[in-house]
């Protein structure tokens, strides 16, 4: 290094490139130093905005060193003399063209659509019009479609990195980075996700910057359009009728341009429906103007273990078999409330309400694809806007949009919404009016962080839509106590309790909250005593469940030597189905008992991972974990206070628990439904099945909860079959003292 | 079931019972001139026979309907199974070990054939589960064997495709640029005749049930038969070779799990329908005794 190289930024150093002089301050790149002189370096991964990482290598340049430099990373120095165009130069870059271009489909995408490639344009320009080398032998990924707005052609990608760049350091939503290694390394999308299903808002960015037609505008492929054109009832609408729209106030108008079909405006007749509950999707509507009703239309059945006694024989039959009540007095009430995705909760007893102008429904079907909750149906003639994922996450951006959401919900949903939740359903109403004002309404995006464990407790909080994840620190693992839906509420424990957090809670998906601080928080246990009773009481059952969780947990640390175990995720259970094989007959008696306790279905398979003589059978595990519970759209999979997860009668019959079940232990059926009569006969057309003939149902094991022993247990000839808590039956097979690893476990903690 | 020493208990009633009727049934027939069914004491132990005969049957009724709370089917089973044993030398205490005409002697045999039955079924019900355990790993559900086998088909297939392309690295899937400066052989013998072993032995073994006489079913053969392969192609072809392997000895298995399953099971083909027979002859001759 020269002597002069150590210079602040505040001093001025003048180099030579290309017989040009040219002052610059101490600490500018020779790429920057040439582009104030006049002279254009050709690059392909470097971009003006961004930092730049020299992978390209077509900017190296002759800086008088030994080897080239690349010239958007190598800072000049005082006297350098800087050749840019030299004979190796020109060779050098000249072969770095051919092999991108081996590699590359020319003409590519953006190519043919633009002419525009800077991989073919600058090559072109070099004298680069073939290549000497072979076109690529390794199979690439297929072009990816599933982004509503950008097309992606990993053919074309020269892993320039500028994606990446512009996705993480200018629009900071960090979801492109390098995935692979060597020769079969790619752009990915989050955790190798499709790009349509990652957490890409589709701004463009990554679009804007890509040099070659790796990422392209569907818009300018003739794509991207959420319905095809003449389309009965869908209406394209140009951005400046959207930026007409008080809610669109203050939208870029660029990136409405961008996503042209991203949203739509579509007129719905009185009584037509506008989406049914259970079917996917991947849009948000508001209303622009017009009043629909929402509602579950479903019955509302269990498929639960035959109970009725109808007629002399059954009645003699059902007094054979009596049913051995226990009441479970840590048993929560059945909810008043079924939390949808919508501003509005629907009443149990009677589950319809209104929405009317200025209402987005919709919303966690459309960010987090979960399927729809219920059942939207015109109830005046409506206009409404239709819109994907990337515009409505602009939207919820947008101030005024969301000020308005705000009041909306501050006004029409809050209140309902806190009379929902057990702990406030005896809240006055002028409380309410208080905390209306008071009250936050913040949002998370997924994996964010709500609380941490151990922090200063300064709030309480509501889920108003999406589902967090409560869990608390073991070891050096996290134990999961719970899965919150809707209408769940997390935070009174640590303000209850010496102000510090109890758990983590984390936004598995898009969640937004209702944050009450602490001291109105306070201020309401103050007014309403029992509401404090009731939060006290619930604080106190939460922690018993943590502790019977904690408790469990110990008791099958990583100290016991159950590796076989841990592998099957069998720890993860409360409760297995196992069958000895040495004894079972493989006669199915279990099965065949199975469903004759549940209309005709089993809830089991006899097969299934293997441990020792041990079969576990297909078969609800109760896990600690419970997976199944994310995303139900109207929260009926829940956990009871003895920890067995049940699916509620509100059930929609969606699927999304039996996919999200990474064990197979949920089933969707069809059962037979004889159209009891119901208030919804009012807004159901002769047309709507739900309410005679089929429904849909998940089903999964329930322990036969309303009965002494399951089924299978107790039809088992064999004795063969047995439900058993993993841990202490695991234990006892492997010879395991059970004591003394709680013991070891407990003094090393 | 394994009879294991949870039926201690019942054993010993059994015994018991059959020690307590011993010590009726002898002082009454070294007393009695002609022993047999019509005598006060030999109408008591036909009672008794009889009377187990109905309750061991009940066991059908019982399983028929699982899910009433009358018991526990282990119970039943289990008294099924010892009680209904005692009803052999019930009926030899009742008959006085005689069997005097056409009915009862039709009857004697009867009961004989459904003890001797149950006593195998039961032998077979302790020692089979833990064989099909051991001998077949792969062990599915049995109605699903057909579906498997047919998956199993499927999937060699493909596998075999893969043998030929792994040869051709260059132009297969997963080709890399190393491999296409490669001089590799085509090995058009060995292709051939690893085609026709798949297509006239693998194919049709794991086309058909069971399949015994194909040579594939024996385990020795088929293993070198496939270590010759494996000596002959590249390495690149083992590992689909070796999938290839893996299959027939899951039908291997699957054929080994039918046998086993059936002769689990097939045993009451014998066992239920003499055990009706057993009960109707029986009441006949109970309502014909005792009217006549």
């Amino acid at each position: 290094m020269s002597e002069h190289a150590a210079g602040t930024h505040d001093e001025l150093m003048t180099l030579t490139v290309d017989g040009v002089e040219v002052t610059v301050p101490h600490g500018t790149t020779v790429f920057d130093a040439a582009r104030i002189a006049g002279i254009t370096i050709p690059t392909l991964c470097h971009q003006q905005n961004q930092a730049p990482v020299a992978v390209c290598r077509i900017c190296v340049v002759d800086v008088g060193e030994r080897a080239l430099q690349a010239a958007c990373i190598f800072k000049g120095e005082p006297g350098m003399v800087v050749k840019t165009d030299t004979e190796p130069i020109v060779q050098s870059r000249k072969t770095l063209y051919e092999l991108m271009l081996s590699d590359h489909p020319s003409p590519c995408l953006r190519q043919q659509q633009s002419g525009d490639c800077e991989l073919e344009t600058q090559a072109a320009a070099a004298g680069v019009t073939s290549t000497r080398f072979a076109k690529r032998a390794v199979p690439v990924l297929a072009a990816d479609d599933t982004s509503p707005s950008i097309h992606v052609d990993f053919s074309a990608c020269i892993l320039c990195d500028r994606c990446i760049r512009g996705c993480s350091e200018i629009r900071h939503n960090y979801v492109i980075a390098r995935q692979g290694k060597g020769y079969f390394t790619t752009i990915g999308f989050d955790d190798n996700q499709p790009m349509g299903n990652s957490s890409c808002v589709s701004c463009g960015e990554c679009m804007v910057s890509c040099p070659t037609g790796a990422l392209t505008n569907k818009r300018v492929l003739g794509e991207g359009r959420l319905y095809p054109e003449d389309t009965p009832n869908v209406y394209n609408v140009e951005t400046e009728e959207l930026l007409a729209l008080p809610v669109f106030k203050g939208v870029s108008g660029t990136f409405l341009e961008l996503n042209t079909g991203s949203v739509v405006k579509r007129t719905f007749r009185a009584g037509e429906t506008i989406v049914r509950e259970g079917d996917n999707g991947s849009t948000a509507f508001y209303i622009l103007d017009g009043e629909a009703d929402v509602f579950i239309g479903t019955p509302r059945e269990h498929v639960a273990t035959q109970q009725a006694a109808h007629g002399l024989f059954t009645k003699m039959r059902s007094m054979l078999a009596p049913k051995s009540r226990q009441p479970r007095e840590e048993e929560r009430a059945t909810p008043t409330h079924i939390r949808i995705d919508a501003p509005v909760d629907l009443p149990y007893d009677n589950p319809i309400a209104q929405l009317h102008a200025g209402d987005l429904f919709g919303e966690m079907t459309c960010m987090s694809f979960y399927p729809r909750s219920a059942t939207v149906r015109a109830r005046t003639d409506c206009v409404m806007l239709e819109m994907l994922r990337n515009v409505l996450d602009v939207m919820q951006k947008n101030k005024t949009f969301r000020a308005q959401l705000e009041a909306n919900y501050r006004g029409r949903a809050l209140g309902t919404h806190l009379r929902s939740v057990p702990i406030f359903a005896t809240v006055s109403e002028d409380f309410v009016d208080l905390l209306r004002d008071r009250v936050e309404l913040v949002r998370y995006a997924p994996g964010q962080v709500i609380c941490t464990e151990g922090e200063a407790a300064d709030a309480f909080y509501l889920v108003r839509i999406g589902f967090v994840k409560v869990s608390q620190r073991r070891g050096d693992e996290d134990l999961v106590l719970a899965y919150l839906p809707r209408g769940g509420y997390f935070g009174e424990m640590g303000l209850l309790q010496g102000g510090v957090r109890t758990a983590t809670c984390v936004a598995l998906d898009h969640v937004e909250v209702v944050r009450i601080l602490a001291p109105d928080f306070h201020e309401m246990l103050a007014r309403f005593p029992e509401v404090r009773a009731h939060i006290e009481h619930t604080a106190e059952q939460r922690a018993r469940e943590n502790l019977l969780h904690q408790r469990s947990a110990g008791a099958h640390s990583e100290n016991l030597p159950l590796g076989q175990f841990l592998e099957q995720g069998l720890m993860d259970a409360q409760s297995l189905l196992v069958l000895d094989l040495e004894k079972c007959t493989r006669c199915d008696q279990c099965v065949k008992a199975c469903a004759d306790a549940h209309d005709g279905v089993t809830r089991l398979l006899r097969d299934g991972v293997r441990f020792e003589n041990y079969l576990v059978a297909t078969s609800c595990r109760q896990c600690r974990d419970p997976r199944c519970m994310i995303g139900c759209p109207v929260g009926s999979i829940r956990r009871r206070n003895s920890l067995e997860v049940i699916i509620e009668d509100w059930c929609v019959g969606c699927g999304l628990c039996a996919s999200n079940c990474p064990y197979g232990n949920i089933t969707v059926h069809e059962f037979d439904h004889d159209g009891n009569a119901s208030a919804l006969q009012s807004v159901q057309t002769d047309k709507d099945s739900s309410n005679s003939g089929k429904v849909r149902k998940a089903t999964s094991c329930d322990l036969c909860h309303d009965l002494a022993e399951p089924s299978c247990v107790y039809a088992c000839p064999h004795d063969a079959a047995h439900r058993v808590k993993p841990n202490e039956f695991f234990a006892q097979v492997l010879g395991v003292d059970l004591d003394q690893e709680a013991a070891f476990v407990g003094k090393n903690r | 079931m394994r009879i294991d020493s949870t039926h201690k208990p019942w054993m010993i009633v059994t015994l018991a019972a059959i020690a307590l009727g011993a010590l009726v049934y002898v002082p009454y027939a070294l007393r009695t001139p002609v022993p047999g069914g019509g005598t006060g004491i030999g109408l008591m132990f036909g009672s008794v026979a009889l009377g187990l005969m109905l309750f061991a049957a009940l066991l059908s009724l019982r399983k028929r309907f699982p899910i009433w709370r009358i018991g526990r089917t282990k119970i039943w089973m289990r008294a099924h199974l010892w009680l209904g044993f005692l009803a052999l030398p019930m009926v030899l205490f009742h008959s006085a070990f005689h069997a005097r005409g056409v009915l009862t002697a039709v009857l004697m045999w009867l009961t004989i054939i459904v003890v001797v039955s149950g006593i195998a079924g039961a032998w077979m019900q302790h020692t089979l589960p833990t064989k099909i355990f051991r001998e077949v790993p792969f062990e599915t559900i049995y109605d699903q064997i057909p579906v498997i086998r047919k998956q199993l088909a499927a999937e060699a297939a493909v596998r075999a495709v893969d043998v030929t392309q792994r040869l051709a690295p260059a132009t297969g899937p997963g080709a890399t640029v190393v491999d296409t400066l490669l001089d590799i052989p085509t090995m058009e013998v060995e292709t051939t005749g690893f085609d026709k072993f798949f297509a006239e032995a693998v194919t049709p073994y794991l086309a058909q049930e069971g399949a015994r006489k194909n040579e594939l079913g024996n385990r020795e053969w088929a293993r070198e038969q496939f270590d010759n392969f494996r000596r002959e192609f590249p390495q690149p072809a083992w590992e689909p070779i070796s999938a290839i392997e893996e299959i027939c000895e899951e039908k291997r298995q699957l054929d080994q799990q039918a046998r086993l399953h059936r002769l689990l099971h097939g045993w009451l083909l014998v066992h239920l329908p003499f055990s009706a027979a057993l009960i109707l002859l029986a009441v006949i001759h109970a309502i014909g005794a005792l009217s006549y």
